[in-house]
Protein backbone atom coordinates (compact mmCIF):
# COMPACT_ATOMS: atom_id res chain seq x y z
CA UNK A 1 0.00 0.00 0.00
CA UNK A 2 1.17 3.49 -0.80
CA UNK A 3 0.84 4.78 2.73
CA UNK A 4 -0.20 8.23 1.58
CA UNK A 5 -3.79 7.72 2.61
CA UNK A 6 -5.28 6.58 5.92
CA UNK A 7 -7.63 3.68 5.27
CA UNK A 8 -8.22 2.71 8.87
CA UNK A 9 -11.68 2.59 10.35
CA UNK A 10 -13.28 1.72 13.72
CA UNK A 11 -16.18 -0.68 13.95
CA UNK A 12 -17.69 -1.43 17.31
CA UNK A 13 -14.36 -1.09 19.11
CA UNK A 14 -12.44 -2.97 16.42
CA UNK A 15 -9.73 -1.03 14.69
CA UNK A 16 -9.47 -2.19 11.09
CA UNK A 17 -6.44 -1.37 8.94
CA UNK A 18 -8.73 -0.91 5.98
CA UNK A 19 -12.43 -1.26 5.17
CA UNK A 20 -12.31 -4.31 2.89
CA UNK A 21 -13.51 -7.66 4.27
CA UNK A 22 -14.53 -10.96 2.82
CA UNK A 23 -18.24 -11.78 3.05
CA UNK A 24 -19.31 -14.81 5.03
CA UNK A 25 -19.62 -17.97 3.00
CA UNK A 26 -17.38 -16.82 0.19
CA UNK A 27 -13.92 -17.36 1.63
CA UNK A 28 -14.46 -20.66 3.46
CA UNK A 29 -12.44 -20.54 6.64
CA UNK A 30 -9.84 -18.27 5.07
CA UNK A 31 -7.32 -20.97 4.19
CA UNK A 32 -8.98 -21.70 0.85
CA UNK A 33 -8.16 -18.16 -0.34
CA UNK A 34 -4.58 -18.17 0.91
CA UNK A 35 -3.05 -19.50 -2.35
CA UNK A 36 -4.60 -16.61 -4.28
CA UNK A 37 -4.09 -13.49 -2.22
CA UNK A 38 -2.21 -12.16 0.76
CA UNK A 39 -4.88 -12.44 3.44
CA UNK A 40 -2.95 -10.00 5.62
CA UNK A 41 -4.05 -7.25 3.26
CA UNK A 42 -7.67 -7.63 4.34
CA UNK A 43 -9.34 -5.33 6.83
CA UNK A 44 -11.01 -8.35 8.38
CA UNK A 45 -11.88 -11.94 7.49
CA UNK A 46 -15.50 -13.01 7.92
CA UNK A 47 -15.69 -16.79 7.94
CA UNK A 48 -18.39 -19.19 6.81
CA UNK A 49 -21.47 -19.25 9.08
CA UNK A 50 -20.98 -21.45 12.13
CA UNK A 51 -23.54 -23.46 14.04
CA UNK A 52 -23.23 -25.34 17.32
CA UNK A 53 -23.11 -28.72 15.61
CA UNK A 54 -21.69 -29.48 12.16
CA UNK A 55 -24.27 -29.21 9.38
CA UNK A 56 -24.13 -31.22 6.13
CA UNK A 57 -25.94 -28.55 4.10
CA UNK A 58 -28.59 -28.98 1.42
CA UNK A 59 -28.59 -31.67 -1.28
CA UNK A 60 -27.30 -30.58 -4.69
CA UNK A 61 -27.98 -28.80 -6.96
CA UNK A 62 -27.12 -25.90 -4.70
CA UNK A 63 -26.28 -23.16 -7.12
CA UNK A 64 -27.50 -21.66 -10.36
CA UNK A 65 -26.39 -18.76 -12.49
CA UNK A 66 -28.80 -16.01 -13.54
CA UNK A 67 -28.16 -12.73 -15.41
CA UNK A 68 -25.53 -10.84 -13.39
CA UNK A 69 -26.21 -13.00 -10.38
CA UNK A 70 -26.05 -16.30 -8.63
CA UNK A 71 -28.73 -18.11 -6.65
CA UNK A 72 -27.41 -20.41 -3.95
CA UNK A 73 -28.87 -22.68 -1.37
CA UNK A 74 -25.85 -24.17 0.34
CA UNK A 75 -27.82 -24.62 3.54
CA UNK A 76 -25.07 -23.41 5.88
CA UNK A 77 -22.85 -26.46 5.50
CA UNK A 78 -20.18 -25.99 8.16
CA UNK A 79 -17.88 -27.86 10.49
CA UNK A 80 -19.45 -26.55 13.70
CA UNK A 81 -18.05 -24.07 16.21
CA UNK A 82 -15.86 -26.54 18.13
CA UNK A 83 -13.95 -27.76 15.07
CA UNK A 84 -13.60 -24.17 13.90
CA UNK A 85 -12.07 -22.98 17.16
CA UNK A 86 -9.81 -26.03 17.40
CA UNK A 87 -8.71 -26.57 13.78
CA UNK A 88 -9.15 -23.36 11.83
CA UNK A 89 -8.92 -20.38 14.13
CA UNK A 90 -5.30 -20.69 15.35
CA UNK A 91 -3.74 -20.38 11.90
CA UNK A 92 -6.20 -17.65 10.92
CA UNK A 93 -5.20 -15.64 13.97
CA UNK A 94 -1.54 -15.94 13.03
CA UNK A 95 -2.30 -13.66 10.08
CA UNK A 96 -2.80 -10.73 12.42
CA UNK A 97 -6.08 -9.76 10.74
CA UNK A 98 -9.29 -9.51 12.81
CA UNK A 99 -11.36 -12.67 12.38
CA UNK A 100 -15.11 -12.21 12.47
CA UNK A 101 -17.14 -15.34 13.16
CA UNK A 102 -20.51 -15.44 11.46
CA UNK A 103 -22.90 -17.46 13.62
CA UNK A 104 -26.28 -19.04 13.09
CA UNK A 105 -28.67 -20.69 15.54
CA UNK A 106 -32.09 -22.26 15.38
CA UNK A 107 -33.27 -20.40 18.46
CA UNK A 108 -32.15 -17.64 20.81
CA UNK A 109 -30.43 -20.08 23.12
CA UNK A 110 -28.27 -21.50 20.36
CA UNK A 111 -27.13 -18.03 19.31
CA UNK A 112 -26.22 -17.30 22.94
CA UNK A 113 -24.32 -20.56 23.35
CA UNK A 114 -22.36 -19.84 20.19
CA UNK A 115 -21.57 -16.29 21.27
CA UNK A 116 -20.44 -17.49 24.69
CA UNK A 117 -18.29 -20.21 23.17
CA UNK A 118 -16.51 -17.68 20.95
CA UNK A 119 -15.95 -15.19 23.76
CA UNK A 120 -12.25 -15.37 24.56
CA UNK A 121 -11.55 -17.73 21.64
CA UNK A 122 -9.58 -15.11 19.79
CA UNK A 123 -12.18 -13.96 17.28
CA UNK A 124 -12.42 -10.19 17.08
CA UNK A 125 -16.19 -10.01 16.69
CA UNK A 126 -19.25 -12.04 15.86
CA UNK A 127 -21.63 -11.44 13.00
CA UNK A 128 -25.16 -12.63 13.68
CA UNK A 129 -26.69 -14.27 10.67
CA UNK A 130 -30.37 -13.60 11.27
CA UNK A 131 -31.18 -13.60 7.62
CA UNK A 132 -30.20 -16.76 5.81
CA UNK A 133 -32.91 -17.78 3.36
CA UNK A 134 -31.59 -21.33 3.05
CA UNK A 135 -32.55 -23.00 6.27
CA UNK A 136 -36.00 -23.95 7.39
CA UNK A 137 -35.86 -22.96 11.03
CA UNK A 138 -34.59 -19.79 12.68
CA UNK A 139 -32.39 -17.52 10.65
CA UNK A 140 -34.78 -15.72 8.40
CA UNK A 141 -37.54 -15.61 10.99
CA UNK A 142 -35.48 -13.45 13.31
CA UNK A 143 -34.49 -11.32 10.38
CA UNK A 144 -38.02 -10.60 9.25
CA UNK A 145 -39.62 -9.32 12.44
CA UNK A 146 -38.07 -6.31 14.22
CA UNK A 147 -39.26 -7.37 17.68
CA UNK A 148 -37.76 -10.84 17.28
CA UNK A 149 -34.49 -9.42 16.02
CA UNK A 150 -34.42 -6.98 18.92
CA UNK A 151 -34.91 -9.70 21.53
CA UNK A 152 -32.31 -11.94 19.91
CA UNK A 153 -29.66 -9.22 19.83
CA UNK A 154 -30.45 -8.24 23.41
CA UNK A 155 -29.90 -11.81 24.62
CA UNK A 156 -26.69 -12.26 22.65
CA UNK A 157 -25.50 -8.90 24.00
CA UNK A 158 -25.88 -10.34 27.51
CA UNK A 159 -24.06 -13.52 26.54
CA UNK A 160 -20.85 -12.04 25.16
CA UNK A 161 -18.43 -9.19 25.52
CA UNK A 162 -17.42 -9.45 21.87
CA UNK A 163 -18.46 -6.76 19.42
CA UNK A 164 -21.70 -7.80 17.69
CA UNK A 165 -22.41 -7.15 14.03
CA UNK A 166 -25.98 -7.98 13.05
CA UNK A 167 -26.42 -8.99 9.42
CA UNK A 168 -29.76 -7.83 8.12
CA UNK A 169 -32.03 -9.38 5.56
CA UNK A 170 -33.34 -7.33 2.64
CA UNK A 171 -36.55 -9.31 2.92
CA UNK A 172 -38.24 -6.88 5.30
CA UNK A 173 -41.02 -4.34 5.22
CA UNK A 174 -38.71 -1.49 6.21
CA UNK A 175 -34.94 -1.75 6.62
CA UNK A 176 -34.84 1.38 8.82
CA UNK A 177 -37.19 -0.23 11.31
CA UNK A 178 -34.96 -3.35 11.46
CA UNK A 179 -31.78 -1.33 11.82
CA UNK A 180 -33.24 0.72 14.64
CA UNK A 181 -34.54 -2.36 16.44
CA UNK A 182 -31.13 -4.06 16.56
CA UNK A 183 -29.36 -0.81 17.38
CA UNK A 184 -31.63 -0.32 20.36
CA UNK A 185 -30.93 -3.88 21.47
CA UNK A 186 -27.21 -3.16 21.63
CA UNK A 187 -25.65 -4.29 18.40
CA UNK A 188 -22.28 -2.65 17.75
CA UNK A 189 -22.67 -2.57 13.99
CA UNK A 190 -24.91 -3.82 11.23
CA UNK A 191 -24.05 -5.43 7.95
CA UNK A 192 -26.42 -5.45 5.00
CA UNK A 193 -27.64 -7.00 2.87
CA UNK A 194 -27.83 -10.75 2.93
CA UNK A 195 -29.03 -12.48 -0.26
CA UNK A 196 -32.48 -11.87 -1.70
CA UNK A 197 -34.85 -14.88 -1.86
CA UNK A 198 -35.04 -15.94 -5.50
CA UNK A 199 -35.89 -18.82 -7.80
CA UNK A 200 -35.05 -20.15 -11.25
CA UNK A 201 -36.75 -22.84 -13.31
CA UNK A 202 -35.51 -25.23 -15.95
CA UNK A 203 -38.41 -24.88 -18.38
CA UNK A 204 -37.51 -27.92 -20.48
CA UNK A 205 -37.81 -30.21 -17.49
CA UNK A 206 -40.27 -27.98 -15.58
CA UNK A 207 -38.14 -28.42 -12.52
CA UNK A 208 -36.60 -25.95 -10.09
CA UNK A 209 -32.90 -25.29 -10.70
CA UNK A 210 -32.17 -25.78 -6.98
CA UNK A 211 -33.04 -28.77 -4.83
CA UNK A 212 -34.48 -26.42 -2.23
CA UNK A 213 -36.52 -24.61 -4.95
CA UNK A 214 -35.82 -21.18 -3.45
CA UNK A 215 -32.34 -19.83 -2.77
CA UNK A 216 -30.58 -16.54 -2.14
CA UNK A 217 -29.63 -14.19 -4.97
CA UNK A 218 -26.25 -12.49 -4.83
CA UNK A 219 -23.94 -10.73 -7.25
CA UNK A 220 -24.09 -7.44 -9.18
CA UNK A 221 -27.82 -7.89 -9.83
CA UNK A 222 -28.60 -7.01 -6.20
CA UNK A 223 -26.17 -4.15 -5.72
CA UNK A 224 -28.53 -1.21 -6.36
CA UNK A 225 -30.97 -2.65 -3.82
CA UNK A 226 -28.19 -3.04 -1.27
CA UNK A 227 -26.92 0.51 -1.85
CA UNK A 228 -30.44 1.85 -1.37
CA UNK A 229 -30.82 -0.06 1.89
CA UNK A 230 -27.47 1.12 3.23
CA UNK A 231 -28.50 4.70 2.43
CA UNK A 232 -31.82 4.25 4.22
CA UNK A 233 -30.23 2.59 7.24
CA UNK A 234 -27.53 5.27 7.41
CA UNK A 235 -30.19 7.90 7.94
CA UNK A 236 -31.90 5.88 10.64
CA UNK A 237 -29.08 4.63 12.90
CA UNK A 238 -25.76 5.75 14.38
CA UNK A 239 -24.03 2.35 14.59
CA UNK A 240 -21.47 1.63 11.88
CA UNK A 241 -22.82 0.02 8.72
CA UNK A 242 -20.99 -2.58 6.66
CA UNK A 243 -22.16 -2.64 3.05
CA UNK A 244 -22.54 -5.97 1.26
CA UNK A 245 -24.11 -6.93 -2.04
CA UNK A 246 -22.67 -7.45 -5.49
CA UNK A 247 -19.46 -5.46 -5.11
CA UNK A 248 -17.25 -6.33 -8.08
CA UNK A 249 -14.77 -3.47 -7.96
CA UNK A 250 -13.61 -0.34 -6.18
CA UNK A 251 -16.26 1.97 -7.58
CA UNK A 252 -19.00 -0.41 -6.42
CA UNK A 253 -17.45 -0.43 -2.94
CA UNK A 254 -17.29 3.36 -2.98
CA UNK A 255 -21.00 3.58 -3.78
CA UNK A 256 -21.70 1.84 -0.49
CA UNK A 257 -19.24 4.03 1.40
CA UNK A 258 -20.63 7.25 -0.02
CA UNK A 259 -24.13 6.01 0.84
CA UNK A 260 -23.03 5.56 4.46
CA UNK A 261 -21.11 2.31 4.89
CA UNK A 262 -17.88 2.47 6.87
CA UNK A 263 -16.66 -0.84 5.49
CA UNK A 264 -17.58 -3.33 2.80
CA UNK A 265 -17.72 -7.08 2.40
CA UNK A 266 -16.93 -8.79 -0.88
CA UNK A 267 -18.62 -12.05 -1.65
CA UNK A 268 -19.63 -13.34 -5.05
CA UNK A 269 -16.81 -11.46 -6.81
CA UNK A 270 -14.34 -13.64 -4.91
CA UNK A 271 -15.66 -16.64 -6.83
CA UNK A 272 -14.72 -14.97 -10.10
CA UNK A 273 -11.41 -13.55 -8.98
CA UNK A 274 -10.03 -14.80 -5.67
CA UNK A 275 -7.70 -11.80 -5.57
CA UNK A 276 -10.50 -9.24 -6.02
CA UNK A 277 -10.26 -7.82 -2.48
CA UNK A 278 -6.75 -6.56 -3.19
CA UNK A 279 -7.95 -4.93 -6.40
CA UNK A 280 -10.80 -3.19 -4.56
CA UNK A 281 -8.45 -1.91 -1.90
CA UNK A 282 -6.02 -0.58 -4.47
CA UNK A 283 -8.87 1.07 -6.37
CA UNK A 284 -10.12 2.82 -3.22
CA UNK A 285 -6.63 4.19 -2.59
CA UNK A 286 -6.33 5.43 -6.14
CA UNK A 287 -9.72 7.12 -5.85
CA UNK A 288 -8.71 8.85 -2.63
CA UNK A 289 -5.45 10.00 -4.21
CA UNK A 290 -7.26 11.32 -7.24
CA UNK A 291 -9.80 13.21 -5.13
CA UNK A 292 -7.30 14.47 -2.58
CA UNK A 293 -8.96 12.63 0.29
CA UNK A 294 -6.46 11.66 2.98
CA UNK A 295 -8.70 9.88 5.47
CA UNK A 296 -11.04 7.14 4.37
CA UNK A 297 -13.50 7.98 7.13
CA UNK A 298 -14.16 11.34 5.47
CA UNK A 299 -15.79 9.51 2.58
CA UNK A 300 -18.37 7.71 4.69
CA UNK A 301 -21.87 9.04 4.01
CA UNK A 302 -20.49 11.83 1.83
CA UNK A 303 -23.34 11.63 -0.68
CA UNK A 304 -24.41 15.03 -1.92
CA UNK A 305 -28.12 15.23 -2.55
CA UNK A 306 -28.92 18.90 -2.87
CA UNK B 1 0.15 -17.85 -7.43
CA UNK B 2 -2.41 -20.16 -8.97
CA UNK B 3 -4.37 -17.24 -10.39
CA UNK B 4 -2.89 -15.75 -13.53
CA UNK B 5 -3.82 -13.51 -16.39
CA UNK B 6 -3.20 -15.74 -19.36
CA UNK B 7 -3.20 -14.94 -23.05
CA UNK B 8 -4.98 -16.76 -25.82
CA UNK B 9 -2.50 -18.31 -28.26
CA UNK B 10 -5.13 -19.74 -30.59
CA UNK B 11 -8.79 -20.67 -30.63
CA UNK B 12 -9.99 -22.75 -33.53
CA UNK B 13 -12.88 -24.97 -34.43
CA UNK B 14 -12.02 -28.55 -35.32
CA UNK B 15 -15.61 -29.63 -36.02
CA UNK B 16 -18.94 -27.80 -36.00
CA UNK B 17 -19.18 -27.98 -32.20
CA UNK B 18 -15.69 -28.84 -30.91
CA UNK B 19 -12.95 -26.26 -30.49
CA UNK B 20 -9.38 -26.10 -29.28
CA UNK B 21 -8.21 -23.21 -27.14
CA UNK B 22 -4.49 -22.67 -26.57
CA UNK B 23 -3.55 -20.61 -23.51
CA UNK B 24 -0.24 -19.40 -22.15
CA UNK B 25 0.62 -21.28 -19.00
CA UNK B 26 3.65 -22.75 -17.34
CA UNK B 27 3.90 -25.21 -14.54
CA UNK B 28 3.16 -28.74 -13.48
CA UNK B 29 -0.27 -30.25 -14.01
CA UNK B 30 -1.42 -33.67 -12.85
CA UNK B 31 -3.61 -35.48 -15.39
CA UNK B 32 -7.27 -34.95 -14.53
CA UNK B 33 -6.76 -31.62 -12.81
CA UNK B 34 -8.71 -28.67 -14.17
CA UNK B 35 -8.62 -24.89 -14.51
CA UNK B 36 -11.24 -22.23 -13.89
CA UNK B 37 -11.31 -20.00 -16.92
CA UNK B 38 -13.03 -16.69 -17.45
CA UNK B 39 -13.50 -16.65 -21.22
CA UNK B 40 -14.78 -13.08 -21.13
CA UNK B 41 -13.67 -9.89 -19.45
CA UNK B 42 -13.92 -9.51 -15.68
CA UNK B 43 -16.27 -6.55 -16.22
CA UNK B 44 -18.82 -8.61 -18.06
CA UNK B 45 -21.24 -10.05 -15.50
CA UNK B 46 -23.58 -12.00 -17.72
CA UNK B 47 -22.64 -14.83 -17.73
CA UNK B 48 -21.29 -14.22 -14.26
CA UNK B 49 -19.25 -17.24 -13.30
CA UNK B 50 -15.99 -18.68 -14.55
CA UNK B 51 -16.10 -22.10 -16.17
CA UNK B 52 -14.18 -25.26 -15.26
CA UNK B 53 -12.19 -26.97 -18.03
CA UNK B 54 -9.95 -29.99 -18.10
CA UNK B 55 -6.62 -29.95 -19.88
CA UNK B 56 -6.44 -31.72 -23.21
CA UNK B 57 -2.78 -31.25 -23.94
CA UNK B 58 0.22 -29.60 -22.33
CA UNK B 59 2.91 -28.08 -24.51
CA UNK B 60 5.93 -25.84 -24.04
CA UNK B 61 4.60 -22.61 -22.53
CA UNK B 62 0.94 -23.46 -22.74
CA UNK B 63 -2.08 -25.68 -22.29
CA UNK B 64 -4.73 -26.73 -24.75
CA UNK B 65 -8.38 -26.99 -23.80
CA UNK B 66 -10.80 -29.06 -25.84
CA UNK B 67 -14.31 -27.67 -25.49
CA UNK B 68 -17.69 -28.36 -26.98
CA UNK B 69 -20.23 -25.62 -27.58
CA UNK B 70 -23.12 -26.57 -25.33
CA UNK B 71 -24.56 -23.28 -24.13
CA UNK B 72 -24.21 -19.56 -23.97
CA UNK B 73 -20.86 -19.57 -22.16
CA UNK B 74 -19.09 -21.85 -24.60
CA UNK B 75 -20.69 -20.00 -27.53
CA UNK B 76 -19.18 -16.74 -26.31
CA UNK B 77 -15.90 -18.59 -25.82
CA UNK B 78 -15.64 -19.32 -29.52
CA UNK B 79 -15.13 -15.56 -30.01
CA UNK B 80 -11.83 -15.50 -28.11
CA UNK B 81 -8.95 -14.35 -30.30
CA UNK B 82 -5.18 -14.59 -30.21
CA UNK B 83 -3.80 -12.13 -27.67
CA UNK B 84 -7.01 -11.84 -25.60
CA UNK B 85 -6.37 -11.78 -21.87
CA UNK B 86 -8.28 -14.21 -19.66
CA UNK B 87 -8.33 -15.03 -15.94
CA UNK B 88 -6.99 -18.55 -15.49
CA UNK B 89 -7.03 -20.22 -12.07
CA UNK B 90 -5.37 -23.56 -11.47
CA UNK B 91 -4.38 -26.30 -11.76
CA UNK B 92 -7.13 -27.36 -9.38
CA UNK B 93 -8.43 -30.49 -7.71
CA UNK B 94 -7.22 -34.05 -7.60
CA UNK B 95 -6.61 -35.83 -10.87
CA UNK B 96 -6.43 -39.47 -11.90
CA UNK B 97 -4.33 -41.85 -9.86
CA UNK B 98 -1.82 -43.93 -11.70
CA UNK B 99 -0.32 -46.92 -10.02
CA UNK B 100 2.91 -48.54 -11.04
CA UNK B 101 1.49 -52.04 -10.78
CA UNK B 102 -1.24 -51.45 -13.37
CA UNK B 103 -0.53 -53.62 -16.39
CA UNK B 104 -3.57 -52.69 -18.40
CA UNK B 105 -5.73 -49.58 -18.18
CA UNK B 106 -9.04 -48.98 -19.94
CA UNK B 107 -10.36 -45.49 -20.51
CA UNK B 108 -14.07 -45.06 -21.12
CA UNK B 109 -15.16 -41.65 -22.35
CA UNK B 110 -18.21 -40.05 -23.88
CA UNK B 111 -18.31 -36.93 -26.06
CA UNK B 112 -16.16 -34.11 -24.74
CA UNK B 113 -15.35 -36.38 -21.78
CA UNK B 114 -12.37 -37.50 -23.84
CA UNK B 115 -10.67 -34.20 -22.99
CA UNK B 116 -8.57 -35.14 -19.92
CA UNK B 117 -7.27 -38.40 -21.32
CA UNK B 118 -4.93 -37.23 -24.00
CA UNK B 119 -2.94 -35.39 -21.36
CA UNK B 120 -3.05 -38.50 -19.18
CA UNK B 121 -1.54 -40.57 -22.01
CA UNK B 122 1.11 -37.89 -22.61
CA UNK B 123 1.94 -37.98 -18.93
CA UNK B 124 2.09 -41.79 -18.68
CA UNK B 125 4.42 -41.95 -21.69
CA UNK B 126 6.66 -39.24 -20.32
CA UNK B 127 6.99 -41.20 -17.10
CA UNK B 128 8.38 -44.03 -19.20
CA UNK B 129 5.57 -46.31 -18.18
CA UNK B 130 3.97 -48.58 -20.78
CA UNK B 131 0.86 -50.36 -19.56
CA UNK B 132 -1.48 -51.66 -22.24
CA UNK B 133 -3.92 -48.83 -22.90
CA UNK B 134 -7.33 -49.08 -24.45
CA UNK B 135 -9.75 -46.25 -25.13
CA UNK B 136 -13.47 -46.83 -25.37
CA UNK B 137 -14.96 -43.66 -26.75
CA UNK B 138 -18.57 -43.04 -27.57
CA UNK B 139 -20.72 -40.30 -28.99
CA UNK B 140 -23.92 -39.62 -30.86
CA UNK B 141 -22.22 -39.72 -34.23
CA UNK B 142 -19.12 -38.75 -36.17
CA UNK B 143 -19.19 -35.23 -34.67
CA UNK B 144 -18.25 -36.57 -31.23
CA UNK B 145 -15.17 -38.45 -32.40
CA UNK B 146 -12.53 -35.74 -32.24
CA UNK B 147 -8.90 -36.43 -31.47
CA UNK B 148 -9.21 -40.20 -31.90
CA UNK B 149 -6.24 -40.37 -34.28
CA UNK B 150 -3.96 -38.82 -31.69
CA UNK B 151 -4.75 -41.65 -29.30
CA UNK B 152 -4.02 -44.18 -32.02
CA UNK B 153 -0.70 -42.52 -32.78
CA UNK B 154 0.15 -42.71 -29.08
CA UNK B 155 -0.22 -46.50 -29.24
CA UNK B 156 -3.63 -46.73 -27.60
CA UNK B 157 -6.09 -49.39 -28.80
CA UNK B 158 -9.13 -47.35 -29.80
CA UNK B 159 -12.69 -48.67 -29.73
CA UNK B 160 -15.57 -46.56 -30.93
CA UNK B 161 -19.32 -46.61 -30.44
CA UNK B 162 -21.81 -44.20 -31.94
CA UNK B 163 -25.50 -44.06 -31.09
CA UNK B 164 -26.41 -43.45 -34.71
CA UNK B 165 -24.07 -46.20 -35.85
CA UNK B 166 -22.11 -43.99 -38.23
CA UNK B 167 -18.85 -45.48 -37.00
CA UNK B 168 -17.83 -48.43 -34.84
CA UNK B 169 -20.27 -50.23 -32.60
CA UNK B 170 -23.85 -49.06 -32.91
CA UNK B 171 -25.05 -48.15 -29.44
CA UNK B 172 -23.63 -47.06 -26.14
CA UNK B 173 -19.91 -47.19 -25.40
CA UNK B 174 -20.61 -48.72 -22.00
CA UNK B 175 -22.31 -51.66 -23.77
CA UNK B 176 -19.32 -52.18 -26.05
CA UNK B 177 -16.96 -52.01 -23.09
CA UNK B 178 -19.05 -54.53 -21.17
CA UNK B 179 -19.13 -56.88 -24.16
CA UNK B 180 -15.33 -56.72 -24.54
CA UNK B 181 -14.88 -57.39 -20.83
CA UNK B 182 -17.14 -60.41 -21.07
CA UNK B 183 -15.23 -61.70 -24.07
CA UNK B 184 -11.96 -61.18 -22.25
CA UNK B 185 -10.79 -58.82 -24.99
CA UNK B 186 -9.66 -56.42 -22.27
CA UNK B 187 -8.60 -57.27 -18.70
CA UNK B 188 -7.96 -53.85 -17.14
CA UNK B 189 -6.23 -53.46 -13.79
CA UNK B 190 -8.19 -50.21 -13.54
CA UNK B 191 -10.77 -48.19 -15.45
CA UNK B 192 -10.73 -44.41 -15.81
CA UNK B 193 -13.83 -42.66 -17.05
CA UNK B 194 -15.19 -39.24 -17.95
CA UNK B 195 -18.38 -38.30 -19.76
CA UNK B 196 -22.13 -37.99 -19.30
CA UNK B 197 -23.64 -38.96 -15.95
CA UNK B 198 -25.59 -41.93 -17.33
CA UNK B 199 -22.44 -43.38 -18.89
CA UNK B 200 -20.40 -42.92 -15.71
CA UNK B 201 -23.06 -44.68 -13.65
CA UNK B 202 -23.11 -47.58 -16.09
CA UNK B 203 -19.30 -47.88 -16.14
CA UNK B 204 -19.20 -47.75 -12.33
CA UNK B 205 -21.74 -50.57 -12.15
CA UNK B 206 -19.88 -52.71 -14.70
CA UNK B 207 -16.67 -52.28 -12.69
CA UNK B 208 -18.37 -52.95 -9.37
CA UNK B 209 -19.76 -56.27 -10.64
CA UNK B 210 -16.27 -57.37 -11.65
CA UNK B 211 -14.32 -55.85 -8.77
CA UNK B 212 -12.27 -53.61 -11.07
CA UNK B 213 -11.05 -50.35 -9.49
CA UNK B 214 -12.75 -47.48 -11.32
CA UNK B 215 -12.05 -43.75 -11.16
CA UNK B 216 -14.50 -41.23 -12.56
CA UNK B 217 -14.05 -37.55 -13.33
CA UNK B 218 -17.20 -35.58 -12.49
CA UNK B 219 -18.31 -32.45 -14.28
CA UNK B 220 -20.44 -30.15 -12.13
CA UNK B 221 -21.47 -26.57 -12.32
CA UNK B 222 -19.00 -24.68 -10.14
CA UNK B 223 -19.22 -21.34 -8.40
CA UNK B 224 -15.58 -20.83 -7.55
CA UNK B 225 -13.53 -23.97 -8.27
CA UNK B 226 -11.33 -23.32 -5.24
CA UNK B 227 -13.33 -24.81 -2.41
CA UNK B 228 -15.04 -21.77 -0.93
CA UNK B 229 -18.58 -21.73 -2.28
CA UNK B 230 -19.59 -25.36 -1.55
CA UNK B 231 -21.81 -25.25 -4.61
CA UNK B 232 -20.40 -28.27 -6.47
CA UNK B 233 -20.74 -30.96 -3.82
CA UNK B 234 -21.69 -34.57 -4.52
CA UNK B 235 -22.89 -37.12 -2.01
CA UNK B 236 -20.21 -39.68 -1.19
CA UNK B 237 -20.10 -42.44 1.39
CA UNK B 238 -18.23 -39.97 3.59
CA UNK B 239 -20.84 -37.20 3.19
CA UNK B 240 -20.87 -34.28 0.79
CA UNK B 241 -17.56 -33.66 -0.93
CA UNK B 242 -16.51 -30.79 -3.15
CA UNK B 243 -15.92 -31.83 -6.76
CA UNK B 244 -13.43 -28.94 -7.08
CA UNK B 245 -11.26 -29.94 -4.11
CA UNK B 246 -11.78 -33.59 -3.19
CA UNK B 247 -12.47 -34.32 -6.88
CA UNK B 248 -13.00 -33.95 -9.77
CA UNK B 249 -11.76 -37.56 -9.87
CA UNK B 250 -13.36 -39.90 -7.36
CA UNK B 251 -13.10 -43.59 -6.81
CA UNK B 252 -16.42 -44.74 -8.24
CA UNK B 253 -17.26 -46.80 -5.17
CA UNK B 254 -17.15 -43.62 -3.06
CA UNK B 255 -19.99 -41.98 -4.99
CA UNK B 256 -23.60 -42.40 -3.92
CA UNK B 257 -24.77 -42.89 -7.50
CA UNK B 258 -28.50 -42.84 -6.75
CA UNK B 259 -28.14 -39.19 -5.73
CA UNK B 260 -25.88 -37.99 -8.50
Amino acid sequence: MGGTVDLSVDIGGMRLRNPVMTASGTCGYGEELAPYMDLRRLGAIVVKGLSLKPRPGNPPPRMTEVPSGLINSIGLQNIGVEAFVRDKLPSLMDLGVPVIANIFGEDVEEYCLLARRLDGSGVAAIELNISCPNVKKGGMEFGRIPEEAHDLVREVRRATGLPIITKLSPNVRDIKEMAMAVEEAGTDAISLINTIPAMAIDVERRRPRLSSIIGGLSGPAIRPIAVRMVWEAYQAVKVPIIGVGGIMGASDALEFVIAGACAVQIGTATFIDPAVCEKVLKGIEEYMDRHGIRRFVDLIGSLEVS
Amino acid sequence: MKRTLSKVIYNRGISPSYHLLGLRWEGRIDPGQFFMLRPWSFDRFDPLLNRPFGVYRVFEGGIEILYKVVGRGTRIMTGLKEGDEVILIGPLGRGFPFMEGWEEVSIVSGGVGIAPFYHLIQWIREKGSFPALSLYHGGRGEEDLVGIEEFERAGVTVNIATERGTRGYRGLISDLFKRDLEKGKVRPSAVLSCGPKGMLKEVALICRERGIPCYVSLDRMMGCGIGTCLGCVVRTKGGYQRVCMEGPVFESEEIVWEEL
